[in-house]
């Protein structure tokens, strides 16, 4: 039939016409520097005042403001498809999932510009060393630190002085200060473990090579090196007695638990006082007013260990293209983003850049809400971030696997629940394009 | 029109009459303009982008170089991905226990509905049809509701039954889907089997009737048999709803964080691929994979049944 082959004719038309604008993707090359290049940035909804305010600081850089979402891999899919569309790509992005920069480095994307040889040293040198080393690769740093989420101690001061326990200042006292709760105060709890809330302040802490990253296509994974053994040995019998909980810290049940006061203590981020406390004991019909009951005390240490580490959970990164334009007016703004003194006053979580940090923590050392002043415990921790761990692009898998093995059945066997754990974890490393060692 | 002077000569061949021809392309003008506008759609949205996911398929994204071409790599890698065994095992006992409670549920209420048809069966019909207007996400929203134990109506029942904290989890989801999608399923089929079943001739059943025949052997023996066809065609596409499961599981996911995986089901995977590596070809490939088994198996079952077999089965 004539009229068939003419539909064919038409489909495979089409097919090749966007076959070859999806070839057409542009290559990267050497950061560009045309002065009246205007530059577009995509910031979320927090960072919007602050970018144009920085527009209108800046009259001569045309500076276009895109508002996106800081969902996890929301601006690796928008930068995939413009690249595979063939559209402008833009200068800066802010990250809020700060793991999309694996993404970012990689193929096809190959996205993010070396920023250490285009800014200043003695600035780079002012973020805590374990913000910048975990989007670092091969020597180059890749990423601006926004605001990070370094773990500490919160603990519920007036509950610990009533009770009469003890600030405990290793893994080990936390363990039994578990097993105490758990046979006392039963229904109360330490915190949880679930997912990256687990995993971020406990095993990254500690050390474990789980997301051990040494390039950005190869990786470390040995989930029998005793850093992740002696982890298992502490969260495994507290996740039994009930002392930790497996929920999620956001799940509807454990938020109501910490509605009713019943968290005495959690081993996590910095932001948790702030946008997990604050708002979910502050609605009407909560039982109980978190103001002025969370202390912070420094990271428990884990035993054999002489610093007490800490993980982080969360914190944004900004990023600059390595096909803008404008390379200078690029990272003039993403610098200005995270080292302005300005920004640090309005910053909701804690600031990287170390001088923005002080200026923060001046403010937060009088927060009526904290039972005693944090800003010491805050910064010694900033510093303390265990640098064992790099952005992947497995850590979705990575967390998914986790919920499956440790927590599900860490409690009954948690030797053979960590083996699973990093049996699917370098299963999904392999798949995501990583040369996965011990 | 190019199309039209092209079809004259092909029909020429089977019909060589030219006034029969001249009529016939006469007859075919307005049908063509009448597809010419869904065909375009069609095919911009539809054709063209399939072809392009069958190209990319074979497009393979590695760690470190460009992009190669391949035609079975994109393929081996996602057969062999980890994550597929336990995905597939989720869509299975999904499938196997949604569609045959749905197939039952939907057939039992439409017989119930025909057998009496009074009032009080036109409000059944309707209640039934009710939920079906909530569905997809918004579906999976109230669902999610309904299965936290701290928020749901049904939480005190739901923690005695797990006796945990969670009833959402990667275990109890086939359960959960099999539950929404006979909620917001069963209600339109309902009503086109009930359609189907008030097609039935009088006659028959009157007759079935004067030879003695009870209630269940005319819904078994003649009932049944009649309208095999709309039950074969509510399985097939049932099917392929069911294996392409995405929205539910992502959604409940967002609510019980934590505790159902991010590629629970097949297409998630795919999505996966997608959206968190930016490996288009492993999310082309597998969906391939998933689209050869949902035709096999809808073809399978139209053989099988005779679906397309004209008059007497």
């Amino acid at each position: 039939m004539r009229t068939s082959k003419a539909a064919i004719a038409i489909a495979i038309g089409a097919f090749l016409a966007v076959g070859t604008v999806g070839c057409a993707a542009s290559s990267g090359g050497t950061p560009a520097s045309d002065p009246k290049a205007p530059i577009t940035v995509w910031v979320d909804a927090a960072r919007l005042p602050q970018a144009q305010a920085y527009a209108k600081a800046h009259p001569d850089v045309t500076i276009k403001i895109d508002v996106i979402s800081g969902a996890q891999n929301a601006n690796t899919q928008k930068i995939s498809l413009a690249k595979k569309a063939g559209t402008p790509l833009p200068d800066v992005v802010f990250l809020g999932s700060p793991d999309e920069i694996a993404n970012l480095t990689a193929n096809p994307l190959n996205f993010p510009l070396a920023l250490n040889t285009v800014v200043p040293k003695k600035v780079i040198d002012s973020f805590p060393q374990g913000v910048l080393a975990r989007c670092s690769y091969g020597g180059q740093v890749y990423c601006l630190g926004n605001d990070v989420g370094q773990t500490v101690l919160f603990y519920n001061k007036p509950l610990f002085d009533q009770w009469g326990y003890a600030v405990p200042k290793t893994f080990a006292e936390f363990e039994q200060l578990g097993a105490k709760l758990a046979a006392e105060h039963p229904g109360y709890n330490l915190g949880t473990v679930n997912g990256r809330y687990g995993v971020d302040a406990f095993f990254e802490s500690s050390g474990c090579p789980i997301l051990d990253t040494t390039s950005d296509t190869a990786v470390k994974i040995n989930v029998s090196s005793s850093k992740c053994t002696r982890v298992g040995d502490v969260i495994g019998p507290m996740i039994k007695n009930g002392s930790l909980s497996t929920l999620d810290l956001f799940d509807k049940t454990y938020d109501q638990q910490v509605a009713q006061g019943k968290v005495v203590a959690m081993v996590g981020a910095s932001w948790i006082g702030d946008f997990a406390f604050k708002p979910m004991t502050t609605n009407a019909g909560t039982s109980f007013d978190s103001t002025g009951k969370y202390a912070v005390a420094p990271m428990p240490t884990w035993s054999g260990e002489s610093t007490n580490w800490s993980g982080s959970v969360g914190g944004g990164i900004w990023v600059v293209s390595r096909t803008t334009k404008n390379s200078k007016a690029a990272v003039a703004f993403a610098q200005d983003m995270t080292t302005s003194p300005t920004i640090a006053k309005a910053q909701t979580t804690y600031p990287a850049y170390g001088p923005s940090a002080d200026i923060w923590l001046n403010a937060k050392a009088t927060d009526p809400w904290y039972a005693a002043d944090p800003s010491s415990v805050l910064k010694a921790a900033a510093s303390k971030i265990n640098p064992a761990e790099g952005y992947t692009r497995y850590v979705t898998q990575m967390l998914d696997s986790f919920n499956n093995t440790v927590i599900k059945n860490g409690a009954t066997d948690m030797s053979s629940a960590l083996t699973q754990w990093g049996q699917q974890t370098a299963d999904a490393a392999k798949s995501a394009g990583y040369t996965v060692s011990k | 029109m190019a199309i039209d002077t092209q079809v004259a000569p092909t029909v020429a061949t089977v019909a060589p009459e030219p006034r029969g021809v001249a009529r016939r392309v006469r007859r075919a003008t307005p049908a063509w303009r009448f597809l010419a506008l869904y065909l375009v759609v069609l095919t911009v949205f539809g054709v063209a982008p399939a072809l392009y996911g069958l190209y990319q398929a074979f497009i393979v994204t590695s760690a470190v170089g460009g992009p190669t071409f391949s035609l079975v790599q994109n393929f081996s890698d996602v057969i062999g991905d980890y994550r597929l065994p336990t995905a597939s095992l989720h869509v299975l006992l999904y499938l196997l226990l949604w569609l045959p409670l749905e197939l039952v549920i939907v057939f039992g209420l439409a017989l119930a509905i025909d057998a009496k048809r009074t009032r009080f069966a036109a409000l059944t019909r309707f209640v039934a049809y009710v939920p079906g207007a909530v569905t997809g996400s918004a579906a999976a929203l109230l669902w999610l509701f309904m299965f936290s134990p701290a928020v749901s109506p049904i939480g005190p029942i739901l923690s005695a039954l797990t006796g945990k904290q969670t009833f959402l989890s990667d275990q109890s989801l086939p359960i959960v889907l099999a539950v929404m999608g006979i909620s917001a399923g069963a209600g339109g089929w309902i009503v086109v089997l009930y359609g189907a079943l008030t097609a039935i001739p009088k006659e028959i059943i009157e007759s079935a009737v004067l030879d003695g025949a009870s209630a269940w052997q005319i819904a078994r023996l003649i009932k049944l048999p009649l309208i095999r066809g709309y039950i074969v065609f509510i399985l097939v596409v049932s099917l392929a709803q069911g294996f392409q499961v995405f929205v539910e599981p992502t959604v409940l996911a967002t609510g019980a964080t934590g505790q159902i995986s991010t590629t629970w089901s097949i297409n998630q995977l795919a999505y996966s691929y997608a959206t968190d590596q930016s490996n288009y070809g492993r999310a082309a490939a597998l969906s391939i994979l998933l689209l050869l088994v949902c035709v096999g198996l809808a073809v399978l079952i139209l053989k099988k049944t005779n679906f397309y077999q004209v008059g007497e089965r």
